[in-house]
């Protein structure tokens, strides 16, 4: 295959594959609303994406606010068991408790109580195990209240015992409320120093009430202390002093914690705690302890519990008001997250029906009226209800091109009933004229004998109406006349003034006396010619059959030609100017002989003028060289010869001008 | 206003007189024709308008009853001066009507659209017109439709022409 045939092969495919495209299913409102869908999906997304975060920091503070009421009634129990432990060593020692310790247990109890309560209510991971240990330390409590009840009031040993039991069970506490802690860990910073802050005062709590209980103890007699646990009870209440100020200055800069009576406490410990426990170890230490030193310890670690409680409460009621607070203000947050994704939907929605209603719409009406259009379908285009200008000058195009396209329409309607009126008109005007040559060919006399001449005729017009005519007739006086007309111009108009000079020329000639010649005709005609009307050539003759003798006048027209028997043809005539060019034209008579069989050829110029494919016209030279050829053959064969000659050189079918001969012979 | 001076308008009479149009005999599809292109373009008046030597003569119209205006008070003598649609989109803003007496007072006229009824090359017969009484703009479409209702109308006229030669014409 060649390369022209391989490009061929290709190319119908391309055409198919662009038609294809022309035709696609994918249009502008398709890829339109797929990425309005897309866009919408996506700001839905982002919408139900930014309400689940607020909805989940919500959850989170909500939940924090349940795990701290946990935490607090947990506290609170271990507080209270911590309290009676105290108020049982303090028994067992024979001081004053401050209260019923049953009435702390009680209290101990309905705390854990809430703590099982509100551990249900909290959902904590490991809640179920921590809620499990919460019910084993309430049925430890349930036995410890019950073996108290049983206990003589003045058994120092066994209330001590209690007492430690109870001491253990605040410790067990102590460490299921930091597994809850763990368990759920600090979400919010901002409660890190309240976390802190709480588990150094209950620390300070625990190891003050763990020093009362062995201090108790030694005072009770129930042990003797070596120097060196006596110096490690020193330090565990040290110890704490250092921390103190570093948990101060954090206190006191947090917002949460602003208004707790946390330096109370600190101040307390420092100020009137410590000393008070360093009296009773010096006393111990020397032996000898006054009542009034433990009962002043015992005041101050009572004060530390009171302070503890009032210090936790507070901070207590800081910690839910701030986790309120950001409760509120997560539940805030969450309502404008809503609305506003609400009112971005509502915008969207809008903004979606609008490019819906105000471009998609219409670009679908104007496709539609495009291909109407295209069609040829060219009822009236519609004017969109768009407020986009370039939606707009397309349709004002598409209504221009519509009016383009009815006028189009209409011109082509206008053209083709042009056409039809126009070929009737020239089938009427065509009938009219072959009508006309008919008339013009009935003037024409047909070959034949006239006063012992033989006339041989030959005669074709360029078109159907020719300006040529000829006519031989015999005069009043025996004797026959000739005349050739060739009006200048072809058609019509040269036809109808052949007509004329036709019936001018034959009642001229009519009229011409005995004595008189064709030259006086031709006067008489060349008088009566009107000036508007064109000239014409013509040749005129007389010829008396009797003797030969004739006469003729040239008017502009071809020298005829005389064909002698045996002699080379001869020109006859003098030229002369045509009819209807001046008043005198000085015409005169020119008299010649036609003995018998010679032969006069009378013709009009076409003959000289037909021409060949170059352009060459066929000449006088070559029609006397052409008639001295022909001129032993018999006129009907002269004519014959002449036409088929001139044929030949003529490079169209039909004749340049009209062409007339007409050949006299004298028999 | 003065009638704007056409250069051809003493031949452009001589050939509306030689024409055989009668000038101010209705014709009901004219005024047909009025009514639809009336409410197509939303305007108050449509018209159809042929301007003799004196009188704007409205041949056929819709929206008003008015049935000549003296011609030198004719918008559509600047109509016909081209073959082009004319468009005043606000006669007030327009120096050659601001003052017109039809803008000034009744029935003032604030926009006009008109468009030549183009007989033949050398012959302007008048024009078709629209006027309302508010300002508006008039896009290309609307251009090329006024330009539509103009040849229509010189449709009908022509063949109101052709009407009556056909008839008397023939031999019965």
């Amino acid at each position: 295959m060649s390369g022209d045939a391989a490009a061929s092969a290709v190319a119908p495919n391309a055409r198919d594959a662009r038609f294809r495209g022309a035709r696609g299913r994918l249009t502008l409102r398709i890829v339109l609303l797929a990425i309005l869908s897309a866009f919408g999906l996506g700001l839905a997304g982002l919408m139900v994406w930014l309400g689940l975060d607020r909805w989940s920091d919500y959850r989170l503070y909500s939940h924090q606010l349940r795990v701290e009421e946990t935490r607090f009634a947990l506290r609170d129990s271990l507080l209270a068991a911590e309290q009676a432990a105290l108020d049982l060593a303090v028994l067992a020692y024979g001081g004053e408790p401050e209260r019923d310790p049953a009435d702390d247990l009680a209290r101990a109890a309905a705390s854990l109580e809430a703590t099982l309560g509100s551990l249900a209510a909290a959902d904590l991971p490991g809640g179920a195990d921590i809620a499990v240990a919460v019910a084993e330390k309430m049925a430890r409590l349930g036995t410890i209240r019950v073996e108290l009840a049983s206990t003589p009031a003045r058994d120092d040993r066994e209330l001590a015992e209690r007492a430690a039991d109870l001491r253990a069970l605040a410790l067990d506490l102590r460490s299921l409320r930091m597994r809850i802690l763990r368990a759920v860990g600090v979400p919010d910073v901002a409660m890190g120093v309240v976390h802190l802050f709480r588990n150094y005062a209950l620390q300070v709590h625990d190891t003050i009430h763990a020093n009362a209980a062995a201090y108790l103890s030694i005072l009770t007699g129930l042990r003797t202390p070596s120097a060196a646990e006596l110096t490690l009870l020193s330090r565990e209440t040290t110890r704490s002093r250092f921390a103190a100020p570093t948990f101060i200055d954090l206190v006191d800069a947090d917002p949460i914690m602003a208004g707790t009576t946390a330096s109370d406490l600190v101040d307390f410990i420092e100020s009137e705690y410590i000393p008070a426990e360093e009296a009773i170890l010096q006393g111990i230490r020397a032996g000898a302890v006054s009542p009034d030193t433990v009962a002043g310890w015992i005041a101050a670690v009572r004060q530390v519990d009171e302070l503890t409680r009032r210090m936790l409460a507070a901070t207590d009621e800081a910690a839910r008001r701030h986790l309120g607070e950001r409760l509120a203000a997560e539940w805030r947050a969450l309502v404008a997250s809503l609305l506003v994704s609400g009112g971005v939907l509502v915008a969207y929605l809008l903004c979606a029906a609008l490019i819906v209603r105000r471009v998609v719409g219409p670009l679908g009406e104007m496709r539609r009226t495009m291909l109407r259009l295209a069609e040829g379908d060219l009822r009236p285009v519609g004017v969109l209800r768009t407020p986009l200008a370039d939606l707009l000058a397309m349709n004002d195009a598409l209504r221009v091109f519509r009016i383009n396209a009815v006028r189009r329409e209409r011109l082509q309607q206008e053209r083709l009933e042009l056409h039809a009126r126009i070929a009737a008109a020239a089938r009427e005007m065509r009938a009219d004229l072959e009508a006309a040559a008919l008339v013009q060919l009935s003037q024409l006399p047909p070959p034949g004998h006239l006063g012992g001449f033989r006339f041989d005729t030959y005669f074709r017009a360029s078109r159907l109406l020719g300006g040529d005519t000829f006519d031989f007739f015999r005069l009043s006086d025996g004797r026959v006349a000739l005349f050739q007309v060739d009006v200048a111009g072809h058609g019509a108009a040269a036809s109808l003034v052949s007509v004329a000079a036709h019936i001018a020329l034959r009642r001229a000639l009519d009229a011409l006396g005995p004595e008189e010649g064709p030259a006086q005709a031709m006067e008489d005609v060349n008088r009566g010619w009107r000036e508007d009307l064109p000239y014409f050539t013509a040749l005129a003759a007389v010829l008396d059959g009797r003797t030969g003798e004739g006469s003729l006048v040239q008017a502009g027209h071809p020298y005829p030609v005389l064909l002698g028997s045996g002699a080379p043809p001869a020109r006859l005539g003098e030229g002369g100017v045509p009819v209807g060019v001046v008043p005198e034209p000085g015409w005169r008579d020119i008299p010649f002989t036609l003995r018998a069989g010679e032969r006069l050829l009378v013709f009009s110029d076409g003959i000289y003028d037909v021409q060949d494919d170059t352009g060459s016209i066929f000449g006088e030279d070559r029609f006397m060289d052409l008639v001295g050829r022909l001129s032993a053959l018999p006129s009907e064969d002269l004519i014959a010869g002449i036409e088929a000659a001139l044929r030949n050189w003529s490079a169209a079918d039909e004749m340049f001008d009209d062409i007339s001969l007409v050949v006299v012979e004298r028999v | 206003m003065d009638q704007p001076n056409h250069p051809g308008e003493i031949e452009r009479l001589m050939r509306l007189a030689e024409s055989g149009l009668d000038v101010s005999s209705r014709i009901p599809e004219l005024d047909d024709l009025c009514r639809d292109a009336r409410d197509h373009f939303g305007t108050r008046i449509a018209a159809v308008t042929m301007l003799t030597r004196d009188l704007q003569i409205l041949k056929a119209r819709a929206g008003t009853e008015i049935e000549a205006v003296p011609r030198h008070l004719a918008f559509c003598n600047v109509t016909i001066l081209s073959e082009k649609v004319m468009v005043v989109a606000d006669t007030l803003e327009d120096p050659r009507f601001r003052d017109h007496p039809m803008v000034t007072g009744e029935p003032f006229v604030r926009f006009y659209a008109g468009a030549p009824l183009v007989y033949s090359p050398d012959l302007v017969l008048g024009a078709f017109c629209l006027t309302d009484g508010k300002p508006r703009t008039f896009s290309l479409g609307d251009r090329a439709e006024l330009t539509a209702y103009a040849e229509a109308a010189v449709s009908i006229l022509v063949e109101s022409l052709d009407r009556p030669a056909a008839v008397g014409g023939r031999a019965p």
